[in-house]
């Protein structure tokens, strides 16, 4: 019987060679996870690499911190950074968050901080997990955190989040992100010190490079420049003189090195004041500015005017004196010699009106002569401060023209300037003066303005005189206008009539019929009559001009009435007049004219009546109020248009064809309520009727 | 038929001028206005009848209202097309420098005359020189 397993021995192995199966796989997952999370580590190093290599190429820190919190969320595999950057000394501070939506910024910032502040990590690498109480989802989560100090001034503060919930292989990558973090951590440490520190030496080149342009600068305006400059050491002794010293003084560097400028400038004519002065400034390391009197190395004395600065090292010490010295005898010279020519000016202006000043730009000083005390106001002896009262009163609206003026002459562009202006003057309740002023500059070698000289008259008289003249010039030309217009209108309505006359004997030269030659006739009758007319109603309008007005008195509803009685031939058709009267109808006024008046209005309100119809209507309302009366002459006529009513009072003006009128009548109308200093108003509709009112004065002799 | 139209505000010159121009021509039709409104209301009339435009317009400067210049101004497009071929002449009592000089920047005047018409001037302008 051959040897044979038996099915329960076959079974057992079967078991077996399955367990092993099992462990193998098993062996085979681990290899496999281990070469994965090796896989996996390598890639988180090639970021860290990477992140290196774009660090390095950055030079500054902002820069830098938004690299930082992007590459940490790659190499930790975080969802959530932040990186904020401190610098104490320079009060510079920025912050990135890299990972949130912008509208959850706010709140996770305030969580982080608050969580690093609680957990009071100072130095090193912490690492510590979130207890996930916060509001924000992601933070609920494993949180590692650290502050780097770079140096005493310099810190960055870099924290980072990985999710529960995001992460899927949380647990594992865990452990493995603390180190990476670290590393991390390491890195940004390392290079951020070198930026730092390759900053520092930028700056550092750079400030030593503008020290020496600044040098370089300096030392070439104390060469060059035309006012003497000294170095001298902390106790005084000359170091270095430039070429304008040696020029001025007469002494040469290698003369003067070592010594004090006092032992060989001064003179015996130096006053003691000015030599006080100057060694007690110079005790008290104070700058100092004076004019003192020298002597040069050939005896000649000059006037020096000093500038000495003492120089302070970083610690403040005392290490240099600079002095600035600048030979202004001419000037003095010159000074002395305009304050004679003043006196004497003063002596020739006395009694004229010619103000004279003068400004010194050096000491803003400035001196008026007695014209100019007397225009603004000013005792002579009065202590005030003359170019705030001069420049105070200018007109604000010349203001800026002086100011151009006074930049043209600072400019050097002219060496004077003339403007008029006018002045406010406070002292004589703020009348206002026109001025005409000269201003001249006088300039110092160096081109360098040092005063301005001037005069100012007061021309208000001649201006107002000009003014006037200007006024009367214009109105004249106003006139002239007139005369012209009038000319013009005058020949035409004088012309008419007589063209049309000769036009109709030309007519009845060559008629042949009795009738029609009685129409010609009966017309050049017409003609006569206008032309009458006209020449009437311009001598009414010289009149109206040239005769004083009288005083009379009369009853205005009678001249009313009488006028239309007159006057209401004209109409062919029935016409009415209704006479109305308020107060006492007589009045006392210029008789003729309130006649011409009235004679206008009503035979305005008859010619320009309401046609073909026998309601036409002239009503004359009469108030009299005592010291004035009204006359309202109101019709139902043809009215006047609203354009046309703008211009009825003007000359030879005729708004309506209805009527041959000479557009005269209510020009003269209104001359002549201008004359008895009255108003004449018109209220008309097109089609209605027409009113025009008289306001006038009454004149009772007892009033 | 020669067609005239008169435009003057003088009521003697509107009985002078037409019975010049009879004078003058036998065969005429003369219409008067007496503004430049009235002018105007009566062209608008002969456009809207489809009649034919005047031939001749005398045209006076010194009127009420609208002068004869201003006339001329408010002419519309239409009213301007339909006197295209009429001639027009102005006419003033007084001779004004400003008015002549004002006549010539107007291309559609074709001449500037005194008050008051002749049979001569007439004749001549209508050809008839004899």
């Amino acid at each position: 019987m051959p040897h044979s397993l038996n099915s329960e021995e076959l079974y057992q192995k079967y078991l077996d060679l399955q367990l092993r199966v099992t462990r193998f796989s098993s062996i085979e997952q681990e290899l496999i996870n281990t070469r994965d999370q090796l896989d996996h580590e390598l890639v988180m190093h090639k970021r860290l690499l990477e992140f290196n290599a774009e660090a390095l190429k950055l030079n500054s820190e902002k820069e830098f911190i938004h690299l930082v919190a992007e590459s940490v969320i790659d190499v930790c595999e975080s969802q959530i950074a932040y990186a904020s950057f401190i610098n104490e000394s320079t009060a510079e501070r920025f912050m990135v968050v890299e990972g949130l939506r912008k509208k959850d910024e706010s709140d996770a910032i305030e969580e982080i901080e608050s969580f690093m502040a609680k957990n009071a990590i100072q130095k090193g690498v912490e690492i510590v997990h979130s207890d996930g109480k916060s509001a924000n989802e992601i933070i609920k989560s494993c949180m590692y955190s650290s502050i780097i100090r770079i140096n005493a001034h310099v810190s960055i503060v870099i924290a980072t989040a990985i999710s529960k919930e995001k992460s899927p292989l949380y647990p594992i990558i865990n452990d493995r992100s603390k180190i990476l973090f670290s590393l991390f951590i390491q890195q940004v440490e390392s290079i951020l010190s070198n930026i730092i520190i390759a900053q520092e030496n930028r700056e550092q080149m750079s400030t030593i490079a503008d020290a020496q342009i600044e040098l370089k600068k300096l030392s070439l305006i104390a060469t060059k420049t035309k006012s003497g400059v000294i170095i001298a050491d902390a106790k005084g002794r000359i170091e270095w003189v430039n070429n304008s010293f040696e020029q001025t003084t007469g002494f040469k560097l290698n003369e003067v090195i070592g010594r004090k400028p006092k032992e060989f400038l001064q003179s015996d004519l130096t006053s003691q004041e000015d030599k006080d002065l100057m060694t007690n400034a110079l005790a008290a390391k104070e700058s100092v500015q004076l004019t003192v009197l020298n002597k040069s190395k050939s005896g000649n004395h000059y006037y020096n005017q000093l500038t000495i600065t003492p120089v302070f090292d970083e610690q403040g010490t005392l290490i240099n004196f600079i002095a600035l010295q600048k030979d202004i005898t001419a000037e003095e010279n010159y000074k002395k010699e305009l304050i004679q020519i003043n006196s004497r000016f003063e002596l020739i202006t006395n009694g004229t009106n010619i103000g004279m000043w003068e400004w010194d730009c050096v000491t803003n000083k400035t001196v008026w002569n007695s014209v100019l005390h007397e225009l603004y106001g000013f005792e002579p002896s009065e202590d005030f401060d003359h170019y705030k009262e001069w420049f105070d009163s200018i007109h604000s609206d010349d203001v800026a023209k002086m100011n151009e003026n006074m930049g043209i002459l600072a400019s050097g562009k002219q060496k004077a300037v003339e403007q008029n202006y006018r002045i406010i003057r406070k002292r004589f309740k703020n009348d206002i003066r026109y001025v005409k002023s000269l201003s001249q500059g006088i300039w110092d070698e160096g081109n360098n303005l040092i005063r301005i000289v001037g005069s100012s008259i007061d021309v208000t008289e001649e201006k107002e005189y000009e003014t006037t003249l200007i006024e009367k010039n214009s109105e004249l030309e106003k006139i002239n206008n007139q005369l012209d217009q009038f000319i013009y209108s005058i020949s035409h309505d004088l012309r008419s009539p007589l063209l049309s006359i000769k036009g109709l004997m030309t007519l009845i030269e060559t008629s042949v019929d009795e009738t029609e030659s009685k129409l010609y006739h009966n017309l050049i009758g017409k003609s006569v009559g206008r032309l009458d007319n006209t020449i009437l109603e311009i001598l009414n309008y010289g009149r109206n001009s040239r005769v004083e007005i009288h005083q009379d008195e009369f009853n205005l509803v009678d001249m009313s009435k009488q006028l239309f009685e007159d006057l209401v031939f004209i109409a062919e058709e029935g016409i009415e007049l209704k006479v109305f009267a308020e107060g006492s109808p007589v009045i006392f006024s210029d008789k003729i004219r309130i006649e011409t008046l009235l004679k206008n209005l009503i035979s305005n309100a008859i010619k320009y009546r309401k046609r073909n119809t026998n309601d036409a209507l002239v009503h004359v309302k009469i108030k009299n109020e005592g010291e004035r009366f009204i006359v309202e002459v109101i019709d139902n006529g043809e009215g006047i248009s609203e354009q046309n009513q703008q211009r009825v009072f003007e000359m030879f003006y005729r708004a309506s064809s209805s009527s041959h009128g000479t557009g005269l009548g209510l020009a003269m109308c209104h001359e002549i309520v201008k004359k008895l200093k009255g108003e004449i108003k018109l209220t008309s509709e097109l089609g209605v009727g027409t009113a025009l009112t008289l306001i006038l004065p009454n004149n009772p002799p007892n009033a | 038929m020669i067609r005239f139209l008169l435009i003057d505000d003088d009521d003697i010159i509107s009985v002078i001028h037409p019975a010049t121009i009879q004078r003058a021509i036998s065969n005429s039709d003369i219409e008067i206005a007496p503004s430049g409104n009235d002018a105007i209301a009566l062209i608008d009339e002969l456009i809207h009848l489809q009649e034919s435009p005047p031939d001749y317009i005398f045209l006076d400067i010194n009127m009420p209202e609208i002068s004869g210049f201003e006339f001329l101004d408010s002419l519309t497009e239409t009213e301007l097309d339909f006197l295209k071929n009429s001639k027009i002449i102005m006419l003033s009592s007084s001779v004004n420098q400003q008015d002549i000089e004002r006549a010539k920047s107007y291309p559609m005047i074709r001449d500037f005359v005194s008050k008051p018409l002749t049979v001569e001037y007439i004749r001549g302008l209508v050809g008839l020189a004899n």
